[in-house]
């Protein structure tokens, strides 16, 4: 049977109009990562001819490079402490925006706000607010008789600091809670109430696993972009220097050491690609784990 | 028909017009483009050499473009894709890095072939630090070498003389006698002895270019001669940061880096405002303090000596280099040569913002040219001329090696905890120390 006239010529017009998103896939995004799997095997400084080395680069980040480790620890620290404050956060903040008060909306964007603000600006406003001597964090513990805290000099503080700071932008997912709370519906709570249950059980049956889906989504997308942090270690800590004692040395803050300022183009697209496979496991390890525990209505 | 004629006549015109371009003998345009990092008001400075140029050159077009930020990452991506400029800035970090890997110019046959300008023509030390294996990658319009800038009210405040402008007692300044200096200059708050009002001396703690010239006075040295061995960890090296550790930490007299987070303000601040008598630095803080600030009751003098006679400066500074692929290796010549000239680095030195690297500038005779008394200072040529010639390169490679960026790293990591009083000098070299030499050695 021939495809109607009409219909060959919507499709037609159908490519021509996702043609530009896809070859800028092919372009921006498949094409790099096709060649950073190649270089991932080769020494590139650049400006030469890739020379190959088998699983040298790989050879070299577990076995010899002591940096590697422990970029991987302070970016793991980073994630194991800071995600979950984010979730917490985003999601208390959701409740508490959630509720029915006069002019909630203004508060809602308020709240809103820090995640719009480019990450840039946000680690420049940071480095205020945490300023030893005139920072307001540190004026704001002074009330409670707690010694200034050097925040961006000490290495102890340096990512209980850049934890803050998480929270502070914890909008972005409060945003999405606030959609899910929103999509609960009431006839669940109207029956529940008949039922006899408190605000604490509604809370505890209701609004948790109808709410799983979301806090699980916040979990992997936080996850994901915790393993990926920094421009708030790259500009708090002038380039790729890592801060003291190399406290902020994220994962790809070394990685970008490696490809912009050491000349080791190869070397850092086999830390991408260990990264990649990193992130790519601990998601599937915490959808084996947790997923079954997710709620998505009708199905379980 | 007339009307036809009429078409034939322009179409002949038309044609004429359009063959004109190709066989006028006009003189060929040429542009090269030219890269800095330099933002704000050196913007300016670097606009008016190129117009300078382009009245000499009338058929050299000079197109200049800056990138105060990412510089170097931006113009490695354009050399991997082929399109980086002609002429560009470049730290003297990445000399040998970049130009065995073939991205810049051997200019060496150039300075051969030219009259006016030679390689012989430039401060000497430079001469090493630009050649790698015999070919000649760059060259540097500016000399800059570490040195002291104080505030002289706050000696006459204390009734101390000025320290010496005269290489001969320099020499003679002992790290003990500086240090008494600062003692003297520094101010405690009678009611709150931890808060301290003013500080004898400080400088940015920890900068291998600054705390080499005391190492090396005291007959240390950061590498081997064959660049194979980090040797921090001796103990003539070692004391020595241990010392200059110690006047933040113990003595009180340096402000250490909360300090100046304690202030929000840099060091250099500080010194203008009469908070800081001695700042150890470079000599680009002359514009810092003279344009920027408008404070020019300073001076400069030498860094105290471990041993006597043993006095040392070190020589960081960046230069111009030209890209191997260029389409205009001959014009984009002229014009770097025309940036080291003479008359191209009086733009510059005149505004203090750095001192000429042409030997013919840095003559006593010569420096009616560029040091004045608006910008510089009374000893400021003496100390200079004097000093130069104590300049040393920090590797005994002269340039700086592949692997420089990547050991520069480690030592700034691992002797931190050294200027935050957490690890002795001993301990932290000896960590370093571990690192580095397998990177020296490895690979």
């Amino acid at each position: 049977m021939r495809k109607s006239g009409l219909l060959r010529q919507e499709m037609m017009w159908g490519y021509i109009f996702v043609l530009p998103a896809i070859l800028g896939v092919i372009v921006w995004t498949a094409w790099p990562m096709i060649y950073s799997a190649w270089l991932a095997f080769h020494k590139w400084d650049l400006f030469t001819n890739p020379v190959p080395v088998g699983f040298g680069n790989f050879k070299e980040a577990f076995f010899e490079d002591p940096l590697f480790w422990h970029s991987l620890k302070v970016t793991a620290y980073y994630t194991i402490v800071g995600v979950p404050l984010q979730l917490i956060a985003g999601f208390l903040l959701a409740l508490l925006l959630n509720t029915k008060i006069k002019g909630i909306t203004i508060f809602r964007t308020v709240y809103y706000l820090p995640s719009i603000v480019p990450a840039v600006a946000n680690s420049v406003l940071w480095m205020w607010l945490l300023n030893y001597e005139y920072g307001i964090i540190n004026t704001f513990l002074g009330l409670f008789g707690v010694n200034k805290i050097d925040w961006l000099g000490d290495p102890k503080f340096v990512l209980p600091a850049l934890w803050m700071m998480g929270v502070w932008g914890a909008g972005g997912s409060m945003i999405i809670y606030l959609a899910g709370l929103q999509g609960v519906p009431k006839e669940f709570y109207e029956a529940a109430e008949i039922d006899g249950a408190g605000s604490w059980s509604k809370f505890l049956y209701i609004t948790i696993p109808m709410m799983s889906p979301v806090i699980f989504f916040n979990l992997i997308m936080g996850l994901i972009g915790s393993f990926q942090v920094f421009t708030v270690s790259y500009v708090m800590f002038q380039g790729g220097s890592g801060g003291p004692e190399n406290a902020a040395l994220f994962y790809v803050v070394k990685l970008w050491n490696h490809a912009f300022r050491y000349l080791e183009m190869g070397y850092a697209s086999a830390l991408a690609w260990i990264l990649f496979i990193i992130i790519l496991s601990l998601t599937l390890l915490v959808f084996k784990v947790l997923g079954p525990q997710v709620y998505y209505e009708g199905i379980k | 028909m007339w009307y036809r004629k009429l078409l034939l006549v322009t179409l002949c015109m038309l044609l004429v017009v359009s063959l004109l371009p190709v066989i006028s003998p006009a003189q060929e345009q040429v542009t090269i483009t030219y890269r800095t990092w330099e933002g704000g008001e050196m913007m300016k400075v670097n606009q008016s050499q190129v117009d300078a140029f382009m009245r000499k050159h009338p058929n050299i077009k000079v197109i200049l473009s800056t990138v105060p930020e990412n510089y170097d990452e931006k113009l490695q991506v354009e050399t991997a894709s082929g399109n980086a400029p002609d002429v560009f800035q470049l730290s003297a970090e990445n000399i040998a890095a970049w130009g065995s890997r073939g991205v810049l110019l051997d200019l060496k046959p150039y300075f051969d072939a030219s009259s006016d300008l030679k390689l012989s023509s430039f401060y000497e030390p430079l001469q090493r630090q630009y050649t790698v294996n015999g070919k000649t990658y760059g060259m540097s319009n500016a000399v800059e070498i570490s040195l002291i800038f104080y505030n002289k009210k706050l000696f006459e405040k204390a009734g101390l003389p000025y320290p010496a402008a005269d290489p001969a007692k320099a020499k003679n300044w002992l790290w003990d006698q500086y240090v008494d200096v600062a003692k003297k200059l520094t101010v405690v708050d009678p009611n709150n002895p931890s808060n301290i009002l003013q500080w004898g001396t400080t400088t940015t703690r920890g900068w291998v270019f600054y705390f080499m010239p005391l190492v090396w006075s005291n007959g240390g040295q950061l590498f081997s001669k064959d660049y194979k061995e980090f040797l921090l960890n001796r103990p003539e090296a070692y004391e020595v940061l241990q010392k200059d550790a110690d006047l933040a930490q113990k003595l009180r007299i340096a402000s250490k880096s909360e300090d100046l987070q304690k202030l929000g303000m840099g060091n250099v601040d500080l010194l203008a405002q009469g908070k800081l008598a001695m700042l150890i630095t470079g000599t680009w803080d002359v514009f810092s303090l003279s344009v920027d600030r408008k404070f020019h009751d300073w001076d400069v003098t030498y860094l105290p000596v471990f041993k006597p006679g043993k006095l040392y400066t070190t020589i960081p500074q960046s230069g111009y280099s030209i890209y191997s692929k260029t389409k205009h290796p001959k014009e984009a010549f002229e014009f770097l040569k025309f940036l080291l000239s003479e008359e191209g680095q009086l733009y510059r030195a005149k505004v203090g913002n750095v001192l000429p690297s042409i030997k013919s500038l840095l003559t006593p005779a010569a420096q009616k040219k560029w040091i004045s008394p608006a910008i510089h200072s009374p000893n400021f040529g003496r100390v200079v001329f004097n000093y130069m010639r104590y300049g040393m390169l920090l590797t005994p490679t002269n340039y700086f090696p592949d692997n420089w960026l990547k050991i520069s790293d480690v030592l700034d990591a691992e002797l931190g905890p050294i200027w935050s009083g957490k690890k002795t000098a001993k301990e932290a070299t000896e960590s370093a120390a571990a690192k580095i030499n397998a990177i020296l050695q490895g690979k």
